[in-house]
């Protein structure tokens, strides 16, 4: 009755000729705009390819001085939503310049960002994370299971993240709609398994940041990676692992603090040492920065970067855990995050790397990809400069221009 | 009589809307333009959280649904809100088509909403516009950086940091038809700021997209979107100077990008992306040290602008940070008759 006595009011204040403007259905629209670069609207300069009918969104920058020496730079993930300016691309560009070097920089977007997430994906991913939350030692089988199926259809047309397949199809496509020639590589972190889907692109140089220690074992790469964590907090905060007022607390405050730790080893200064000492005592800080580490936003959502993540990460290496222990120590949380790899069954990335000069960055202090463990690496077996780099956070492309000067000025062969 | 219903209807919904200066009846409004605000006291009593929004989804799920929305377009954008970080309002169309539904995070609050029309009896034929001001709250500056969650980096701006980034997002009924489903008006609006660390100098970005209605059976255009910033009210000493700004002018088209260098003399600096329009022009003040951007072109499609403004602080306190005020306009003109007429020159904002 009250939602007649509406639609007749409605109605008499005009709406027969327009849209009905107090439309009681929830589901209206903006404008498709065809462009794929107008979805969500990027930041960045964006361009688009299509492949197999998906659109691939780039940035290209292109060098002031006209060339079609392009270097391809991955800033790793899998999960960054590279065009949304976040990432602050033109730096990049800047950085180049003022070494008085001449080269494009061609930025690919990861497929996750432009893919449709199905409701019953949504739900399934949010469902598993919650779960991840506050359940602690565990294998989390349905779970994981029901994400497979709902978030990973074999008939899906486009993955979350990137296969060598689909990587080297939109680098060819760009390549020929921008007349570009592949010169160089940079790819921080991550960027170290793109570098291994590379095929038929002959490159005159790569540079790797703060790499992803290929080949590694995923055991080993979770307990190095908590090692690093531990000593970073025991050498600012003089106590290691879980305080003692937490050991008792429900799992999901210990999920976060230990998430939260994991997330400080991200954070550049001046925020590190106010965000990793207000972790003890703040339980709402921690749950924030619990909630960047995992992807979770509004109520309970979780980003499908997270997807994204687990199908490249888990085809990148073998031997993740399949379960983890209680939430007392860092590396039960890591574990944790790796632990769907082992029902998602992805095929392991075929990652082969040329002989092309090479040029390393590593920091011993980094909590996410550490000297040591990036030493154990089959990257570490080629010929390579090493170059150390004394800054701490991971994001950091502290040093890349000591490494553009020692490769990327020498004159290409045309 | 219809006014009469119009009480009655805004009563029944229960908005708390009202038109301040201008006559909302949509009978009077044949050609000449009307204008009317809703006031920040009307659009804080129509606030809510986004988790507050999404709890009562069956109560108007037209606002848990842009609460969605936003957080899901933000989480691609890498920004990971929380729902209670988020705000939303709805308030009814001062001139009774539908409602304007507002979406935002961090410590900002939308001011005012303006809302300009003219349009002939059948609303076949007209113009209609809306503006939004989003004021800063004054806290003390905080470093906003993002962390990370995989193997991933992010480039540094030379010697600066980023002490704030908040977003608003409006949706709003458009006055023709749309086509079998019903569309939206959408306009973003963003900000970031950065500082060199213990010295007066700031980066003050802004950037909006927005993206106007399809309209089969009539030819919609935008033809004037502006961008304006100002130190906000109670705040304005706490900004020196405005140094320098970019774009300098208008170039090639709208859908190009080019990066902008903005810096010191020291090189502290921020480089920015800056659409391309042939038809803008910018709008810097160094009396007030306010920035804007006028696009007063016609354009079918999805509309960005972006400035830059590198500003002198009077002080190098982060607790003195200067605290601007955010304006967005935009008008969408779906006459056949292709005249052009700005409804407001929103300069007075």
């Amino acid at each position: 009755m009250r939602s007649a006595l509406l639609l007749l009011l409605l109605c008499i204040s005009g709406c027969s000729v327009t849209n009905s403007p107090a439309n009681p259905s929830p589901a209206r629209s903006v404008a498709p705009s065809g462009n794929p670069c107008a979805e969500g609207g990027t930041r960045e300069a964006c361009a688009s390819v299509h492949i197999d009918g998906e659109p691939y969104r780039y940035s290209l920058l292109r060098s002031s001085r006209p060339t079609k020496n392009t270097i391809i730079v991955d800033v790793g993930g899998p999960g960054v939503a590279v065009l949304s300016g976040q990432v602050r691309l033109p730096q990049l560009a800047r950085t180049v310049n003022d070494l008085g070097l001449a080269y494009n920089l061609l930025f690919l977007e990861e497929p996750w960002v432009l893919k449709a997430s199905p409701s019953n994906c949504s739900r399934a991913l949010s469902e598993l994370v919650r779960r991840i939350r506050t359940r602690d030692e565990s294998s989390p089988t349905n779970d994981s299971t029901d994400v497979a199926t709902k978030c990973f259809p074999e008939d899906s047309r486009r993955s979350w993240g990137f296969t060598s397949d689909s990587y080297n199809k939109v680098l060819q496509q760009v390549a020929a709609q921008e007349s570009l020639r592949y010169s160089g590589f940079i790819g921080h972190s991550f960027g170290a398994v793109r570098l291994g889907y590379l095929r038929h692109i002959s490159l005159d140089w790569s540079i790797l940041t703060r790499p992803f220690p290929v080949g590694v074992d995923g055991r080993q790469i979770v307990n190095a990676r908590a090692r690093a964590i531990e000593g970073m907090q025991r050498r600012v905060t003089g106590h290691q692992g879980m305080p003692r007022a937490l050991i008792l607390a429900e799992a999901e405050r210990r999920f976060d603090y230990l998430s939260a730790l994991v997330e400080v080893g991200y954070t550049q200064t001046p925020a590190f040492t106010r965000r990793l000492a207000r972790l003890d005592s703040d339980a709402q800080a921690a749950q924030r920065l619990a909630q960047q580490y995992w992807g979770i936003y509004g109520a309970g959502a979780v980003s499908p970067a997270y997807l994204a993540y687990l199908e490249e990460v888990c085809s990148a290496g073998k031997g993740w855990p399949y379960s983890y222990g209680r939430y007392n120590s860092v590396t039960s949380v890591l574990e944790a995050k790796h632990a769907s790899c082992f029902l998602l069954k992805r095929k392991p990335a075929e990652l082969i790397y040329g002989n092309e000069p090479r040029c390393i960055v590593t920091s011993s202090s980094d909590t996410v990809t550490p000297a040591s463990l990036v030493a154990k690496s089959v990257l570490s077996r080629g010929r390579a400069i090493w170059v150390s780099s004394r800054e701490r956070a991971h994001a950091s492309f502290d040093q890349l221009d000591v490494c553009l000067k020692r490769l990327a000025g020498e004159k290409p062969a045309q | 009589m219809r006014a009469l219903l119009g009480g009655i209807l805004t009563l029944t919904l229960g908005l708390a809307v009202s038109a301040v200066s201008a006559s909302p009846s949509v009978a009077e409004a044949a050609s000449e333009p009307q204008r009317a605000s809703i006031d920040s006291t009307q659009l804080k009593s129509a606030t809510q959280t986004a988790a507050q929004a999404l709890r009562s989804r069956s109560a108007n799920p037209q606002v848990a649904d842009v609460a969605q929305k936003y957080l899901d377009k933000q989480a691609r954008s890498g920004r990971l809100l929380d729902a209670s970080d988020v705000k939303v309002a709805s308030v009814a169309d001062p001139f009774g088509n539908g409602q304007i539904r507002v979406a935002w995070d961090g410590s900002r609050q939308p001011e005012r909403i303006d809302v300009a029309v003219s349009k002939d009896a059948n609303a076949n034929d007209g113009m209609k516009a809306i503006g939004v001001m989003m004021a800063e709250a004054p806290d003390a500056a905080t470093s906003s950086q993002q962390g990370g969650a995989g193997f991933d980096g992010a480039f540094n701006v030379k010697d600066m940091f980023q002490m704030g980034h908040e977003c608003v997002e409006l949706w709003w009924d458009p006055e023709y038809w749309t086509g079998e489903e019903p569309q939206d008006h959408n306009a973003t609006s963003c900000y970031e700021k950065y500082q060199d660390p213990t010295t007066r100098k700031w980066i003050y970005n802004r950037w909006a997209v927005f993206q106007q209605a399809e309209g089969p059976t009539n030819n919609p255009r935008t033809v004037d979107f502006t961008l304006r910033s100002r130190p906000w009210k109670g705040y304005e000493d706490r900004v020196e100077s405005l140094y320098k700004w970019t774009p300098a002018g208008g170039q090639k088209t709208c859908e190009e990008t080019m990066n902008v260098s903005l810096s010191f003399p020291d090189f502290a600096g921020v480089e920015i992306p800056i659409h391309q329009c042939t038809s803008t022009s910018v709008l810097p003040d160094a009396t007030t040290k306010a920035m804007g951007i006028d696009f007063n072109g016609e354009e079918t499609g999805q509309l960005a602008l972006d400035f830059g403004a590198a500003i002198y602080a009077k002080s190098a306190d982060e607790d003195l940070n200067p605290i601007y005020a955010d304006y967005l306009w935009a008008q969408v003109d779906w006459g056949i008759s292709n005249k052009k007429t700005l409804l407001w020159n929103e300069d007075g904002w």
